[in-house]
């Protein structure tokens, strides 16, 4: 037969296995096995004429026509194979002309069990007797020697059924002989004919293959080499065997043996030779339990269709979500609780330090409550000097800016601020810098929060302004201004008045307008002051802060520069900025000064002008407040 | 099926991936609304299917039905999902992976129609119209088209863009057995290096000193890229149990079952790393506790009670410490004994158990307990579950034990069971949709004669006779009672 027809006899074996597939798949009412069986009997004659008897090898996995396997990459086909190898056919002969009814007995025994195939006589016999001629198999037997029983069999390459098969007769004949005479012990026979190099593994396929026996015959067979002959032996090849199966194997089988013959399993498992750690193992699994599941609280019967709808139930999502977010942001605090616990319990170096680690992250993530108790903690530890030292290192962890930062924004949040405040106090003027900083620039809400911190600070926190208004930026100064005045007149006074000398311009107008929103008496005198600064621009502006602030202790040095009237000078636009400053205020000591402005007669250009029209409406307004205060006052 | 939110092809991060195996992702049909409209696409198509065999294109049944079969899935796809696939499986119908018995006794006609035109996935896309619907009506009751190939033809010389027709090749299945078992060795692999390097850490513990955190560390990464690539292969390697080294494996084992239970809960790559360390160390304090103790046979006396309590506070000394990569091991160290209602111990501050905390505490009682131990026998999974379950409130958060159980199913792998006809299996995967029905490999059969190769079976399976499932599961008992030293080389 040429390679070329190989795939034609793939074809037949395709079809072949789908029809031994389909008669197991499907119940004897469908159409479907009767028309896969004739496909492949319409299939396999049209090969089979043009190529006459066709001979395959069956391979465990495969079949074969020489050294090229076929259809190897159909599972079906492959499928087929294994299930003929395991019934120990070698060969399968195709003859053209296959009936129907032949085709149907080789699928049915083709997808009986090969067990059962092979007790009843094999699968030959089997195909003989369903009346099949045209498709047939030859059988394989894989014996060592001529030799009856065990010791014949190729313990090596012989199917581990035939190996079982043989094994469960060598108990049975030890069995029978046992009782009359000296028995032959057909394993340790079997097994000792062989190279050294095979034996164990020889052993071990005699073990595996019992696996393919039923507990009855496998119980049977550790029975019957118990048993003792006349000289006084067991069947020690067969013992040594089972003594190579796994530890459960064996106490199973032990078990097994004891519930059948009465005796205990431990007394049955003594003539078994175990090495040590399996002899601890197998004693193990046959020791009763100490406890048992009732002690143990266990439900004797499990609701498992109710346990599987619970499990799949919908809900619970939402608090799974709160869980999952919660374990992201109290991991540092619960590290800081643990620490805390583990210093209580073993106060040592260690403990001390690994409390100064965890205290930072807990710090940041807003764990403040924790981060008190940890201090607390760590002060009242009484120790030596090392203990000492990590707990100032510890504290001093604490100072860390970014970390202060953090508790800035956590009491910002919903952190305690008392005890925001205890930290920030606690690392001096590095918390009162990071404070300061990021009070000016939180937002109103933050603020209002964070005023009690700021103003339990406050001394420390107007030194830090202090030095940053000399030294640092614009930027900086000017947000330090803006936060000066939260810290009240008393203590912000001082710092805003030293800022009027700043460099930079915007600093300066700056304090003025703080000095206006200061609001008290000193800081009105301060503003009326800073009417005489150097800078004519800082005047001007202090001028208008003084109208908005209504300082009246500024009304003399206002009217000064009103009366001070020299053509010469162009100073129209400050005067402008005095009489709405004097109106403003509402003085009547003003008064004078604006009349005799808005009584000017003969006034030159268009801003003299302007002037006196401001005045005139300063005087108006005046008066006109003086005349009914009430109303006046409820204005404002 | 997928969901429109999750598209695979375009996962990328460890949280994504976790999402996917995210319990209500795996169970796409656990919404009762989600099931009807399952059922509904299933019907629909037998309708169209029949009604086409049946009557000839004009008549308004045809027309009828085959509008109800795009309704069906225009529904499944206002429900979330972009596109459905129908499966069969040896002769029962899935939608995605939801088994519908009934359906498959029903509509037998049309199951077998399709699988022997070699059809056994339908799937319905996006653009699924009802000139697909008509199309596809017509291929599968045409009696002239015999294979895939043609009814494939036939669909797309009617311009059936909506629709994608399927078998399952056995060369797609070796595949996947073969990555399968390359993922297993990948896992097993993973695992041993966790037990060689959780033995060096008890060992400098003992001794006092100060160990290296970086090989554990490499485990649990180790771990993870194993569990993102298959879930499977990872969690089942917690069927191995060490009766020697216990404390190992069993360290090994509640870190597999906690990472697990966190991705399915849906921690990102950052937290499981952290989760899966912590649980590798949590129980580190017994090191303090003498042997003799621990392996007590008999109950303990107040004061050894006293002693072993104190693990907890040691295991949090012990871990003070060490430079990790959070603190968390030492929080679940001391905290995986304070127990949900804050009941246990040591005393808890009124503070909630850390949510990993919680996690540990639950896989480690679950490990522990279907484990033999020298004081009692090991407990069989589903009477673990149970007990789990019982303590759900008390114990264990309500929640992350429903996780556990929808992750492990009430027969988890490695789960020995006995069938209806006496036959012994393994469960080795778990149908997320149907946690009593998982996919077993029958090892013996009912005489207890071990078969050369496990027979594979998925428990979903419908006997088309009866209507009723083919085989059910009447026992769970313990590996060992089942002469099994080692249910993880069957998974």
């Amino acid at each position: 037969m040429e390679a070329r027809d190989y795939p034609k006899i793939e074809d037949v074996l395709r079809s072949l296995a789908s029809a031994v597939n389909a008669a197991r798949l499907y119940p004897p009412s469908s159409d479907l096995p009767r028309q896969a069986l004739d496909r492949f009997v319409t299939r396999c004659n049209e090969v089979t004429t043009e190529l006459g008897t066709v001979r395959l090898l069956v391979d465990p996995h495969a079949f074969r026509i020489g050294e090229t396997g076929l259809a190897t990459a159909h599972a079906q086909t492959c499928g087929l194979a294994e299930g003929l190898h395991a019934m120990q056919v070698g060969q399968l002969v195709i003859a053209p002309s296959v009936q129907p009814a032949e085709a149907a007995a080789f699928v049915a025994v083709a997808g009986r069990d090969p067990r059962d195939i092979r007790a009843a006589g094999g699968p030959r016999t089997a195909l003989a007797s369903a009346g099949a001629s045209t498709i047939a198999v030859i059988e394989v037997s894989l014996r060592s020697s001529t030799e009856e029983g065990l010791p014949g069999v190729d313990l090596i390459n012989a199917p581990l059924d035939e190996v079982a098969h043989e094994t469960l007769a060598a108990a049975a004949r030890w069995h029978a002989a046992a009782a009359s005479e000296e028995a032959r012990d057909e394993v340790a026979a079997a097994i000792g004919q062989l190279e050294q190099a095979t034996r164990d593994l020889a052993a071990d396929r005699i073990a595996t293959a019992m696996l393919r026996l039923s507990d009855e015959e496998r119980v049977r067979i550790l029975l019957s080499a118990m048993k003792t002959d006349t000289t006084g032996r067991p069947m020690r090849g067969m013992l040594d065997v089972i003594a190579r199966m796994s530890p459960a194997t064996i106490a199973r089988l032990l078990r097994m043996a004891s519930a059948r013959c009465g005796a205990r399993p431990q007394v049955l498992a003594m003539p078994l030779e175990l090495p040590p750690e399996v002899a601890r193992e197998i004693a193990a699994l046959l020791a009763p339990s100490p406890r048992t599941e009732a002690e143990c609280g266990v439900p004797a019967d499990p609701e498992v269709a109710l346990m599987a709808a619970e499990a799949l139930a919908p809900g619970g999502d939402d608090e799974l979500s709160r869980l999952k977010t919660a374990a992201g942001q109290t991991k540092a605090g619960k590290a800081l609780v643990t620490t805390i616990a583990v210093v209580r319990e073993h106060p040592d170096v260690d403990s001390v330090r690994a409390l100064g680690e965890a205290l930072a992250p807990a710090a940041r993530s807003g764990a403040l409550t924790t981060v008190r108790e940890a201090l607390r903690t760590v002060d009242s530890l009484i120790g030596d000097a090392a203990i000492a030292a990590e707990r100032d290192r510890a504290r001093a962890a604490l100072a860390d800016p970014e970390v202060l930062s953090e508790v800035c924004h956590a009491v910002s949040t919903d952190a305690d601020a008392a005890i925001a405040g205890e930290l920030l106090s606690g690392a001096g003027a590095g918390g009162a810098q990071v404070l300061l900083s990021f009070y000016a620039r939180a937002g109103t809400s933050s603020r209002s929060l964070l005023r009690p911190v700021l103003r339990g600070m406050s001394e420390q926190v107007v030194g830090v302004a202090a030095r940053s208004l000399r030294s640092d930026d614009t930027a900086t100064a000017l947000g330090t201004l803006s936060v000066l005045p939260d810290l009240g007149e008393r203590q912000a006074l001082p710092v805003v008045v030293a800022a009027l000398e700043h460099l930079d311009a915007e600093v300066r107008r700056r304090a003025v307008t703080t000095l206006a929103d200061l609001g008290g008496a000193e800081s009105r005198r301060a503003l009326a002051k800073s009417l005489g600064h150097w800078d004519p621009e800082t005047r001007r502006w202090a001028i208008r802060e003084v109208g908005r602030a209504r300082a009246e202790e500024a009304i003399s040095s206002l009217v000064r520069i009103l009366e001070d009237i020299n053509v010469l000078e162009r100073n129209h636009e400050l005067k402008k900025e005095v009489i709405k400053c004097l109106e403003a205020i509402g003085s009547r000591d003003a008064l004078p000064v604006l009349v005799r402005w808005s009584n000017r007669r003969f006034v030159f250009g268009r801003k003299n002008k302007e002037l006196r029209f401001l005045a005139r409406r300063a005087v108006e307004r005046l008066a006109a407040t003086e005349e009914s205060p009430k109303e006046s006052m409820h204005r404002d | 099926m997928t969901d429109t939110g999750h598209p695979h092809d375009e996962l990328e991060s460890p949280s994504e991936i976790a999402a996917e195996i995210a319990p209500s992702v795996r169970a796409p049909f656990a919404d009762p609304v989600r099931l009807a409209k399952a059922k509904e696409l299933v019907r629909a198509l037998a309708v169209s299917h029949t009604n086409a065999g049946l009557y000839p294109t004009s008549h308004p049944l045809v027309a009828q039905s085959l509008s109800e079969l795009a309704g069906a899935v225009d529904d499944l796809r206002a429900a979330g999902f972009r596109d459905v696939t129908v499966n069969i499986y040896k002769g029962t119908l899935f939608v995605e992976n939801q088994v519908f018995p009934e359906e498959s006794v029903t509509y037998r006609r049309m199951v077998e129609e399709l699988l022997g035109r070699g059809i056994s996935a339908l799937t319905f896309l996006e653009s699924f119209s009802e000139t697909d619907a008509a199309a596809l009506a017509e291929v599968i009751s045409d009696t002239a088209i015999t294979d895939i190939d043609e009814a494939r033809l036939a669909l797309e010389r009617r311009n059936a863009a909506g629709i994608d027709i399927a078998e399952t090749t056995a060369l797609e299945d070796t595949g996947r057995e073969e990555e399968g078992r390359e993922n297993k060795a990948q896992a097993r692999q993973s695992y041993d290096a966790g037990v060689a390097a959780m033995r060096d850490v008890e060992t400098q513990a003992k001794l006092g000193k100060v160990f290296e955190v970086t090989p554990l560390q490499n485990v649990v990464s180790s771990l993870l890229e194993n569990l993102f690539r298959d879930p499977a292969a990872v969690l089942g390697l917690t069927a191995i149990k060490g009766h020697d080294d216990y404390t190992l494996n069993h360290s090994i084992n509640v870190c597999i079952l906690s990472i697990s239970l966190g991705a399915s809960l849906g921690l990102d790559a950052a937290s499981l790393r952290s989760l899966g360390l912590a649980a590798l160390l949590y129980d580190l304090g017994k090191v303090r506790i003498p042997e003799d103790i621990l392996s007590k046979q008999g109950p303990l006396t107040t004061d050894e009670w006293h002693i072993v309590k104190s693990h907890a506070e040691e295991g949090a000394d012990l871990l003070k410490r060490i430079q990790l990569i959070d603190q968390m091991p030492m929080v679940v160290a001391y905290e995986h004994h304070q127990r949900h209602d804050l009941q246990g111990y040591p005393a808890p501050v009124n503070q909630e158990q850390h949510l990993y905390s919680k996690i540990v505490a639950l896989c480690d009682a679950y490990d522990a307990m279907t484990t033999r131990r020298p004081f009692r026998r090991e407990i069989r999974p589903d009477k673990a579950l149970a007990v789990l379950m019982q303590g759900r409130g008390k114990a264990y958060d309500p929640n992350i034990t429903k996780a556990l159980v929808a992750m492990l199913g009430i027969y988890p792998m490695g789960a020995v069971i006995v069938l209806d006809d006496a036959t012994t299996a393994v469960v080795f995967r778990v149908n997320s949709d149907d946690l009593l029905h998982p996919r077993v490999k029958i090892l013996a059969d009912a005489a207890g004669r071990w078969y050369d190769e496990p027979e594979v079976l998925d428990l979903r399976l419908v006997d088309p006779s009866t209507g009723q499932f083919a085989r059910s599961i009447t026992d769970c008992i313990p590996a060992s009672d089942a002469g099994i030293d080692d249910v993880w080389q069957y998974l």
